[in-house]
């Protein structure tokens, strides 16, 4: 199995704070894995920044496939897909494990390559059959395991995986090492985008919103009655309360 | 001058799941330029309510296809399907995601951005559609300090991931009459690379409050750690999360994940069982918006019994431990009657 890890690149991150936070437990999960089930360990980094001292670190970890893909403008995810794509073009039994954030990379890159995504993964293994296991969160606290085969993109919920470790001898070590890095500076087509200070997105009032949805559609709009707050009120033995609980449970649909 | 289509995509995991009323109306409250656009069409994708009662709450769109599938637990050969399907269908040149928490949503519109040859833009907390047809979108870049607009040409077509705004009212409910055309498909699994081994399900303690659709909470009057023992055993039988008052928390009893109010969590389930809670507003705050409040109070003068639907004057502790007793002895009544 290759496994390979994307790692978001922050310009403005202290690395120490990044090592110890959730955001570097992909890369301790890549690593764990490939000590358990074998395979090759791949990390690949993009971002704004230039030279990034988290890459030095993965070098000081002991991976040697590393990868820093730079980009002008971090808005514009196409770019950075078009440039990530080669790296993983033929590479079938590779699984990429990135952190489920806001990023949306991972996500067109999946799309592109064709493979599978799947979300909410809360811990990694591989079977027998050389098939991964995957254990996803679903909604409502319920969670599921399941079996897929590679490719594959994971997306790690990473409350549930440890950050990685270095000693302070590896992190030192790494600042002098020489390190050997792919890099890649990917072209952007410049587009026209304005900044400027925060403001709050406008929400209409009542009043406008309904008038806008009657001009669309020329269609009668009603607020429904709110229910009645009144309480219906039970007083006397356990027994007889446990009865009108019950009762008003079923009443209202809800066992 | 209008400028086609606009598709608004939601999605929805299972008959409990109403998040897309919320996406919708908060949608519809939006100032985003409808006025320039020919058609808005509401795309939801999974365990698709009946139409009745999507056409109850569609909030100024003017159509909507429901494209009935399996749960997305994996992104892969199905979605792809269902793209397909919606091919048959005139394409949107403005493709909004309403995403909320659920970055499955955001992934989506990866893909279906990827599947159309669009712009993808990501995080937009606002977009307008320009009388000239182009598109303006608003991203933040670091929330409460700077935004970046960029402006997409008129000919180009564009993927909005649109965050959902954080308000604590819920979206007004607005019925609408006639003339929505509605169009259900049924796409079929064809994720065949994932195997579901099994599923697990979760305890009263791991079920997230805000995911819950009951709630059993209780507070100082269930006067200790044990009686929250008493309460797990209530919400097992019930399928419920555990909630808690700020005193119960503080005293140890249960931890902060299950407070609920002002400083804990505000839910919206579809019941609320209060043991031995008083109803201090904070605690209000955070659990009047349940659809159906029941509470037990050995006080017939608790605030709480203000906001309640079935008030039961009684010793907390008692009635939860009876209910269970009897909601279980209803259970193994209705399992004999299906044997
Ligand atoms: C800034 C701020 C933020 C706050 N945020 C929150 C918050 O997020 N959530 C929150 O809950 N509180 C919050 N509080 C605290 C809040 O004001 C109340 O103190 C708290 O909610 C009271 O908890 P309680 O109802 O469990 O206890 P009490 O108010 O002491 O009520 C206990 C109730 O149990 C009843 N009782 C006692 N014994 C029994 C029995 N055997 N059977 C039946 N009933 C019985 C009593 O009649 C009473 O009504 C906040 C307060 C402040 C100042």
């Amino acid at each position: 199995m290759n496994w390979s890890v994307l790692l978001p690149l922050g310009a403005s991150e202290d690395p120490l704070a990044w090592m110890e936070s959730s955001a570097s437990s992909p890369l301790a999960l890549g690593r764990s894995l490939m000590r358990r089930y074998g395979g090759s360990l791949q990390v690949v980094g993009y971002g704004k920044e230039e030279s990034p001292v988290i890459l030095q670190w993965v070098w000081a970890s002991g991976i040697r496939d590393v990868w820093h893909l730079t980009t002008a403008d971090l808005m514009a995810p196409e770019p950075m897909v078009e440039a990530l794509l080669p790296i993983y073009q033929n590479r079938d039994s590779t699984v990429i494990l990135a952190a489920s954030s806001r990023d949306v990379v991972p996500g067109l890159l999946a799309a592109s390559l064709g493979w599978t995504l799947v979300p909410e993964v809360r811990a990694v293994s591989v079977g027998v059959d050389e098939r991964v296991m995957v254990r996803q969160g679903r909604r409502g606290g319920w969670q599921a395991d399941l079996r897929l085969g590679p490719p594959l993109v994971l997306l790690l919920d990473c409350r549930f995986f440890e950050p990685l470790y270095l000693t302070v001898r590896q992190r030192q070590q790494a600042l002098v090492e020489k390190v050997v890095i792919n890099r890649r500076m990917v072209r952007v087509e410049a587009r026209e985008r304005v900044m400027r200070p925060y403001r709050r997105l406008a929400v209409k009032g009542a009043s406008s919103s309904a008038r806008d949805a009657r001009t669309r559609l020329g269609a009668l709009l009603q607020t429904p009655s709110e229910p009645s707050k009144r309480a219906k009120r039970v007083e006397g033995t356990t027994d007889e309360a446990v009865r009108a609980i019950l009762e008003f449970l079923v009443q209202q649909g809800l066992i | 001058m209008n400028h086609g289509r606009l598709w608004a995509f939601t999605l929805v995991d299972d008959a409990a799941d109403r998040r897309w009323e919320n996406a919708v109306g908060r949608f519809a409250e939006t100032e985003w330029g409808a006025k320039f656009i020919d058609e808005v069409t509401l795309i939801m994708i999974g365990a698709v309510p009946p139409q009745e009662r999507v056409s109850s709450v569609l909030y100024g769109m003017g159509s909507a296809i429901l494209v009935k599938t399996a749960p997305f637990d994996a992104i892969g050969d199905t979605i792809q399907a269902v793209f397909r399907a919606l091919a048959d269908y005139p394409l949107p040149s403005v493709s909004v995601f309403l995403v909320d928490d659920d970055w499955r949503v955001a992934m989506l519109g990866a893909f279906w951005s990827t599947w159309l040859k669009a712009c993808v833009a990501a995080n937009v907390s606002s977009f307008r559609v320009m009388p000239d047809g182009s598109i303006q979108v608003v991203q933040d870049v670091e929330v409460g300090v700077t935004q970046a607009v960029t402006t997409y040409r008129p000919d180009e077509k564009v993927t909005i991931l649109w965050d959902i705004p954080h308000v604590s009212t819920p979206p007004r409910v607005r019925r609408q009459g006639d003339g929505l055309r509605l169009d259900a498909i049924t796409v079929p699994d064809v994720n065949r690379e994932v195997e579901v081994i099994r599923l697990i399900e979760p305890t009263p303690q791991e079920l997230p409050l805000e995911d819950a659709e009951r709630v059993v909470a209780g507070g100082r009057g269930i006067e200790g750690p044990d009686g929250f023992a008493i309460l797990e055993e209530l919400a097992t039988c019930l399928r419920a999360g555990l909630g808690a008052s700020r005193v119960a928390v503080d005293q140890g009893w249960i931890s902060y994940a299950h407070q609920v109010g002002q400083s804990g969590k505000r839910i919206h389930a579809r019941l609320y069982m209060a043991f031995g809670i008083s109803g201090a507003p904070q605690h209000l705050d955070g659990m009047k918006d349940c659809e159906t409040i029941v509470a037990i109070n050995r006080d017939p003068k608790a605030p709480i019994f203000d906001v309640a639907h079935l008030a039961v004057v009684a010793d907390a502790r008692e009635v939860a431990r009876q209910l269970t007793l009897a909601l279980r002895a209803r259970e193994s009544e209705e399992h004999v009657m299906t044997v």
